[in-house]
């Protein structure tokens, strides 16, 4: 447990260690924004141990070219550190999940895929490349007007279509094997409303809940030759994973319009918990680190009891919390003190 | 600016060089003027002179077609196209392929403004109708932009008729799979075959 006051760095912690389990911030997005003002760079150190084995990742982000990673000493690959780190991070943030913009879904969705496939990591790095090439080639292509070439969309297309099948097919596997946790989840914490969840393809329809992916790939291919005129008009990228969204019905209701604020709390609560039961069984290397950022907050008394009951076997958890009284006498272990960037084991 | 600053800044151009470096360089230089510094000197001046690109293959020479085109113990039939001349010397080193090259300059990048009309494909659309010509093989980098432009260019040549094959990529000769990354094992599982 990590106590100190507002802005003293506990959050860091927690974030540093997310960002090793998915290559992202559960705060802000890109890279630049985690590099200190002052510096060029920002390194990442962990020791992660599972029965008799030690592993020390690092991890460099640089404000200028590719991050740079290590294993135990030996140069990695970026997209591999994920393979060791498994962490799943609760935060006040989480709300949005449920009530925010499509983004926070596919963050979620997209934290659930490379936690349960390592391996995607690199899938998502490349799609972000081929996206951004893509992106900057229509914008150039709305300026060169009708006489452009695009015989180079055309390759660009290729790559960008078996990609996105590849994420969107992961998401929506990924989606289906959670969501009987996920009702279990909200059965205990909320009440028995059947929670659903359907993802959500944004200007182009698949076939079923669980297309193959050779379908998915069919439906993208159409939908970008319908859009093209319009991506060209607009210069940017209409079509593809990085636009779908995840619909999650309470009861049939949309709950982004519909649920209360403790149905909010409860769902969201539940599709984390959800993520940390299946990593659990899914994968060898160990159980997810828990990670509560400030989050009894934000519950009330109920939540708080069936969240300390559903976490409470897990091999390890990781607190941080203003006020110490705040966080249930069953999760009080270890406490450092953190101030001005400051951990001091008590 | 003095003529020692100007050495220097131009040195710190150099990739992997900084200004530390580059003034570390520069001592270096001067303290062996006869044996280091001239010798350089001139033979930057001689290259800077001689060395072209080779209007057949893109290669860098001080010959024009260059000593690989015109060396005829090389197989005319098989071409290997790569990203730059550094790849034609990786291979050179390995003295694996006994081919003639042809170097692109590059791959396709709209972010940095990298079209197919930057790179050096109408020679090799060329190139490749001429009769004596079998096979082309292309030796891009295994990064998302060299495999796109591999694609595009594989699309170029497919009106000459021409066999044209890529590089495998899987299980590096020495590699041991406990060390490979995820993607490297899966595309070596997919492109895995009977023995």
């Amino acid at each position: 447990m990590f106590v100190g006051r507002n802005g003293q760095g506990k959050t860091n912690i927690l974030e540093a260690i997310g960002y090793l389990s998915t290559l992202a911030s559960h705060r802000v997005g890109g890279a630049q924004a985690l590099i200190g003002d002052t510096h060029d760079e920002a390194t990442i150190f962990g020791t992660l141990s599972h029965q008799s084995r030690d592993v020390t990742i690092g991890l460099t982000l640089k404000r200028r070219g590719s991050s740079a990673a290590t294993v135990s000493g030996n140069t990695a690959k970026v997209s591999e550190v994920p393979r060791w780190v498994s962490a799943v991070l609760f935060a006040p943030e989480d709300s949005a999940i449920v009530r925010g913009e499509p983004g926070f879904r596919r963050a979620f969705l997209d934290h659930l895929v490379i936690s349960g496939s390592p391996s995607m990591a690199a899938v998502y790095q490349d799609f972000d490349r081929v996206l951004k090439q893509r992106n900057s080639l229509l914008k150039s292509l709305r300026k060169t007007g009708p006489r452009a070439d695009l015989s180079t969309l055309d390759v660009w297309d290729e790559s960008f279509i078996s990609l996105s099948a590849e994420i969107v097919d992961q998401r929506m596997e990924h989606l289906a094997a959670i969501l009987p946790l996920v009702n279990s989840n909200y059965a205990t914490i909320a009440s028995g409303d059947e929670v659903q969840a359907t993802y959500l393809p944004k200007g182009y329809l698949l076939p079923s809940d669980r297309a193959e992916r050779s379908k998915i790939k069919t439906a993208v291919i159409d939908a970008l030759a319908r859009h093209r005129t319009e991506e060209i008009d607009r210069g940017m990228s209409l079509i593809g994973p990085q636009r779908d969204d995840l619909e999650l019905l309470i009861s049939q209701r949309p709950a982004r319009s519909h649920a209360s604020q403790g149905e909010t709390w409860s769902l969201a609560l539940s599709l984390r918990l959800a993520t940390a039961a299946w990593l659990k069984q899914e994968r060898p290397s160990g159980d997810p680190i828990i990670m509560l950022d400030d989050v009894f907050a934000e519950l009330d008394a109920k939540r708080r009891g069936h969240l300390v009951e559903m976490i409470s076997g897990y091999e390890q958890i990781l607190i941080t919390s203003a006020v110490e009284e705040d966080v249930p006498q069953a999760l009080r272990g270890q406490v450092f003190d953190v101030a001005n960037g400051v951990v001091t084991p008590r | 600016m003095g003529d020692l600053d100007r050495v220097m800044q131009l040195l710190a151009k150099l990739p992997g060089l900084g200004p530390r470096s580059a003034r570390r360089a520069v001592l270096h230089l001067m303290k062996r003027r006869e044996a280091l510094m001239m010798p350089l000197a001139d033979a930057l001046a001689n290259a800077a002179r001689s060395i072209r690109a080779c209007s057949v293959c893109g290669n860098l020479d001080s010959a024009d077609p260059c000593a690989i085109c015109t060396d005829d113990r090389r197989d005319p039939s098989v071409i290997c196209v790569v990203e730059d001349v550094a790849d034609v010397w990786a291979l050179e080193r390995a003295v694996a392929f006994r081919g003639r090259y042809h170097v692109i300059g590059g791959v396709l990048s709209a972010l940095d403004g990298v079209g197919p009309e930057d790179l050096n494909l109408d020679t090799l659309v060329a190139r490749a109708r001429e009769p004596a010509v079998t096979e082309v093989i292309l030796a891009m980098n295994a990064t998302v932009d060299g495999q796109t432009t591999a694609h595009y260019v594989a699309d170029r040549l497919a009106p000459a008729g021409v066999k044209v094959s890529r590089l495998a990529h899987g299980v590096p000769v020495g590699g041991e799979l406990d060390y490979l990354d995820d993607g490297t094992l899966m595309q070596a599982l997919r492109a895995r075959h009977s023995v």
